[in-house]
């Protein structure tokens, strides 16, 4: 075992402080490459070094953060790899003491990687793995993987390290003030992609203060038995009046840290940004002689997206693996794969994930297609659109590993079987890419028939995955629905072999519980039995379709009555509280019968249904003038989503769609109100967005909303001329001018027609509104000033006297 | 100090922080049509941004307190504001920036409400706002990271023309130093950006904590800025 690892099972080590601050303080420019100071400064940051392990660093970290290909070739040393790494380790080696840990230093490329940049996975495990085995050859003890922003790159940087040298790696990410990394990763998500790849040490560095970090190891600490690292920010040292270094208040500060940094569970103490010997030596102090703080792992399985975890045990719900992203019997689906399109994917994806799936299966098993190809247009859709953990659908090595390059996070791996040949091919890519994987329990000789025979094969699975350093909590078993319609009597097996499997190895279990009603009528009827009693047998996670009501609400009601819903929550939410759901359809289409022809118009705006309101206007005119339907269905109704809108129930979107239904509606009434004679105006108004402002989405919204009202508009448009806006008016005997203004510099615009128009003697009122227009100064100006376009239409009709 | 060109940003937009602009409140619950409105459309926008950026540190701050005049990179950008001297009081140096999403979601956005569809041109209007704080975020990111490099690593918040004291007509003179032309941003006669979704901003580097001026974290509830065009109600 590596000297890192055996002295971490008994002691807090303390790590260095910054390079670079250290650095400015002797001096040196820090504008060009860093590294290079390794050949052209050598004793310089060896003394640096030096006064780290004198003050007290049982690690110290080479100069080499940005020393990988990619960084150096910016400064044109590419060419300078090996010989820049090999003396850093070389300085650091020789200001070590005889058990100082050498931790090489490697940091984030610079470049994003895909799918969020365009840096292929491939070769960032290239970058990263040319490094470390550089450094591992000059002698490093360990690696330190340093400020990874994004949780793809520090997949990356592990899996590459891994790959090329035996070293332990302290894996670190930077959080911000939100207690996650820039590309939207917490803390326990990491723990579970990290350690699903095998970092040996834990660590968060911040641009925050001590304060958000002990948060961060606090989550962590109670999450992990992993060994964990911090190094908080220190603040620059300043000079007192006797040009003596000291500390700012916030490194005395932060030393008041150190007790919880422990108390919480950290393993390794170090400083990020600012730091210096000095306050190591204050970390040393504190560490001396206290033992690492015992931590207790959680044994659940647990899948990670880039921002999401999930966990999967006997005591949490039931969680459900969406099945519909899978080409099988659907030739829609199938004909795009095939052409490489992801339009319908998309779609499966979204409305698995709004229909409550915890993890998406995806598989793109059409034949004589580039399924290389598809699988990762497939994942980057899929990830693109929702948060949820990927479940990587294929048989074949070459997609799968490919696969694993695209998800970001830790996905299950779908599936392995106690086959031979699958498990050489499937299991060492599970354990490269640190993924859950999924066995299969048949064999050689096919399903077992009895339970029996299908929990020796699990045993199987689970021996070589273990054999090869996959975690029990790593797999999840599958002991195979076969069809009721064709083997009734082995029904049971299936369940009874959950049972079993559970009591013997305790892994989490899935099945596919649709398969078990295949050809018999009413398939629904049977699932829904099925996986009830699934889940009781110790089923945790279904491979369904989420989006079949009934299903969904098996997993809610068993789990409820299994005590795996705590309080009924989960229940309650989707059942509890909501109005509209209790009612039966039947019930709704009564009410909705029993309704008078304008009631259902004014439904038709609240809801925003443009699709229906055409057919409720035909039948309204049947009985009423179009004036009576502008009147008593289309204003009340457009009024009530005004209201909904004014308390906060309804926002934008659903106003906008209340208008979208209004104005269709508009299109069919308007050409015979005017041959009823009566356009049935309330008011002309004049509307434009003044000169030298170009937003106009604004204006946009509330001309919308005044025309839907009943409100005759011209509008100018944007960017406006005075005089224009001021003419139009007069010759149109407008009643009101409503503009609009974006900007401070605009704005005057509004207060200059105001005065035009009263020395053209005009009474005309004049409406504002805009982002930085305020009630006061609309008041100043002498104009009405309203914040939205409820409440313009409200000024409206009190200026209209309506 | 060189401009920093970055083209082809990849922007992610995230679903609930454009329902927030929309107005959403973390616990409304929306409809599965709007959701689905939303969803679509980010993916519609992912085609539309074309995010672009450029900036440039200056290490030469001039401050005239008494005339409240700035004068930066030694004559490089000269204007009058008390907020910017505030903002740059203890800050060694100081970055110049501007970026943009495109024209694309404005363009489309404009069409789909002439069309009729005034609820998904809302929503991609919204989508195109929150991209541009993306990309304004990704932005200041990159700038952060060099300030590390340098031993600068506190930021103030970004600081854009519009908000407090500080005039529009500074933007043209920005936008040539940070070879605006090139990225496709240009003003108007009032000195408004083209796309109207890009920004310009000023954001000061030092190598010690300023409490008081701190980066805006889009608090906007507990923040007194009331004429602050982001401000969001949340």
């Amino acid at each position: 075992m590596s000297r890192l690892l055996e002295r971490l099972k008994e002691e807090i080590l303390v790590l260095d402080g910054a390079m670079g601050t250290q650095l400015y303080k002797k001096g040196l420019e820090v504008g060009d490459c860093p590294e290079e100071l390794n050949l052209t400064h050598p004793q310089i940051i060896e003394e640096i070094h030096r006064e780290y392990v004198e003050a007290g660093s049982d690690i110290i970290q080479t100069n080499t953060f940005g020393a990988s290909r990619i960084k150096l070739n910016e400064y044109e040393l590419g060419d300078k790899i090996e010989e820049i790494n090999k003396k850093a380790v070389e300085l650091a080696r020789r200001a070590a003491k005889k058990d100082t840990i050498v931790s090489a230093s490697i940091g984030p490329t610079g470049k994003l990687l895909e799918p969020m940049g365009d840096l292929p996975f491939s070769d960032a495990l290239e970058i990263f793995g040319e490094q470390a085995k550089i450094l591992e050859e000059a002698g490093a003890d360990a690696i330190s993987i340093e400020t990874m922003t994004d949780l793809q790159e520090a997949r990356a940087a592990l899996i590459g390290i891994k790959e090329y040298t035996s070293l332990p790696i302290i894996c670190h990410l930077t959080y911000e003030q939100n207690l996650k990394t820039m590309t939207g990763t917490d803390p326990l998500t990491a723990i579970t992609v990290l350690e699903g790849l095998g970092a040996d040490v834990i660590g968060a560095n911040c641009s925050m203060g001590p304060e958000g970090l002990l948060k961060v190891i606090n989550k962590m600490g109670g999450d992990t038995d992993t060994y964990l690292c911090v190094q908080p920010n220190a603040g620059l040292p300043i000079l007192d009046e006797n040009n003596n270094t000291v500390f700012p208040m916030e490194a005395k500060e932060m030393a008041g840290y150190i007790d919880s940094f422990i108390e919480s569970g950290a393993n390794i103490i170090g400083g990020c940004c600012g730091s210096t010997p000095e306050y190591i030596s204050l970390v040393k102090e504190k560490v001396k002689g206290i033992k690492p703080k015992k931590r207790e792992r959680r044994k659940e399985t647990q899948l990670a997206s880039r921002s999401k975890r999930i966990s999967i045990a006997d005591h949490l719900p039931t969680r459900i693996i969406g099945e519909r992203i899978n080409p099988t019997g659907r030739k829609e689906l199938s004909a795009q794969l095939k052409e490489g399109e992801m339009e319908i994917l998309a779609k499966e994806a979204l409305k698995q994930s709004e229909a409550g799936a915890d993890i998406l299966d995806v598989n793109i098993g059409v034949p004589k297609i580039d399924q290389v190809a598809t699988m990762g247009l497939a994942l980057e859709k899929v990830q693109n659109l929702v948060d949820l953990p990927i479940s990587i659908d294929t048989t074949n090595g070459e997609v799968l590993e490919a696969a694993l390059q695209k998800v970001v996070g830790k996905p299950l791996v779908n599936s392995v079987t106690g086959e031979k040949e699958s498990l050489e091919r499937v299991l060492p890519l599970v354990k490269k890419y640190g993924a859950a994987v999924l066995g299969l329990t048949l064999d050689d000789n096919g399903i077992p028939k009895t339970a029996q025979g299908r929990l020796e094969v699990a045993r199987k699975i689970v021996k070589r995955a273990e054999d090869l350093g996959i975690k029990r909590e790593n797999i999840l078993i599958d002991t195979l629905v076969l069809t009721a319609s064709a083997q009734q009597e082995r029904v049971t097996h299936t369940l009874e072999a959950l049972r079993l499997i559970k009591e013997e190895l305790g892994v989490a279990t899935v099945l596919g519980v649709s398969n078990i009603s295949f050809g018999l009528p009413h398939r629904e009827k049977i699932n829904t039995s099925f996986l009830a009693m699934a889940i009781q047998s110790g089923l945790n996670a279904p491979i369904m379709d989420p989006t079949i009501v009934t299903m969904k609400d098996t997993v809610l009601t068993s789990d409820l009555l299994l005590n795996k819903d705590p309080g009924s929550k989960r229940y309650l939410e989707v059942y509890g509280n909501n109005e509209e759901s209790k009612k039966s359809k039947a019930e709704a289409k009564k009410e909705e019968k029993d309704k008078n022809i304008l009631e259902r118009i004014q439904d038709d705006i609240l809801k925003g249904s443009k699709e229906t309101i055409i057919d409720k206007i035909e039948e309204g005119l049947k009985e009423y003038s179009a004036f009576d339907i502008i009147n008593k269905g289309l204003i009340p109704g457009i009024k009530s989503v005004g209201e909904k809108y004014d308390k906060g129930i309804y926002f934008l979107p659903q106003l906008m769609l209340g208008a979208e239904a209004m104005q269709k509606a508009f299109g069919i009434l308007k050409p015979i109100l005017k041959e009823e004679g009566d356009e049935g105006n309330l008011a002309k108004i004049v509307i434009a967005t003044v000169k030298g402002d170009i937003h106009d989405i604004g204006k946009n919204i509330v001309k919308v909303m005044l025309e839907n009202n009943g409100f005759e508009i011209i509008d100018l448009g944007k960017d406006v001329p005075n005089e224009k806006i001021i003419s139009t008016a007069l010759d149109k005997k407008a009643d009101i001018i409503c503009l609009s203004a974006l900007m401070t510099t605009t704005m005057p615009r509004m207060e200059e027609i105001v005065t035009q128009l009263k020395e053209a003697n005009s009474t005309i009122p004049v409406m504002v509104g805009g982002a930085v227009v305020t009630e006061d100064y609309a008041q100043n100006i002498g104009a009405h000033y309203s914040a939205n376009a409820v409440g313009a239409v409200k000024v409206a009709r009190k200026l209209a006297g309506n | 100090m060189i401009i920093i060109i970055i083209n082809d940003i990849k922007v992610k937009t995230d679903k609930n922080e454009v329902k927030k602009q929309l107005g959403y409140k973390e616990n409304t619950k929306t409809t599965p049509e709007i959701e689905e409105s939303i969803s679509t459309l980010i993916e519609k926008a992912n085609t539309l941004i074309k995010a672009r950026s450029s900036y440039k540190i200056l290490d030469k701050i001039d401050l005239d307190e008494k005339n409240s005049l700035v004068n930066l990179g030694d004559g490089k950008l000269k204007f009058k504001s008390k907020d910017i001297l505030n903002l740059l009081q203890n800050q060694e140096q100081v970055a110049l920036l501007t970026l943009t999403i495109g024209k694309g979601i404005e363009e489309e956005s404009l069409k789909l409400f002439n069309e009729g569809q005034l609820s998904d041109a809302t929503i991609l209007d919204a989508i195109g706002s929150i991209a541009t704080q993306e990309v304004a975020n990704y932005l200041t990111e990159i700038i952060k990271e060099q300030g590390i490099e340098m031993g600068l690593p506190y930021l103030t918040m970004r600081y854009s023309p519009g908000y407090g004291d500080l005039t529009l007509d500074i933007q043209p003179k920005l936008l040539s130093i940070l070879d605006g032309e090139k990225l496709g941003i240009r003003t108007n006669s009032s000195h408004l950006l083209i796309p109207q979704k890009s920004i310009t901003a000023i954001i000061g580097l030092s190598d010690k904590k300023d409490d008081k001026v701190g980066g805006c974290d889009f608090n906007c509830k507990e923040c007194d800025y009331n004429i602050c065009i982001y401000r969001r109600e949340n």
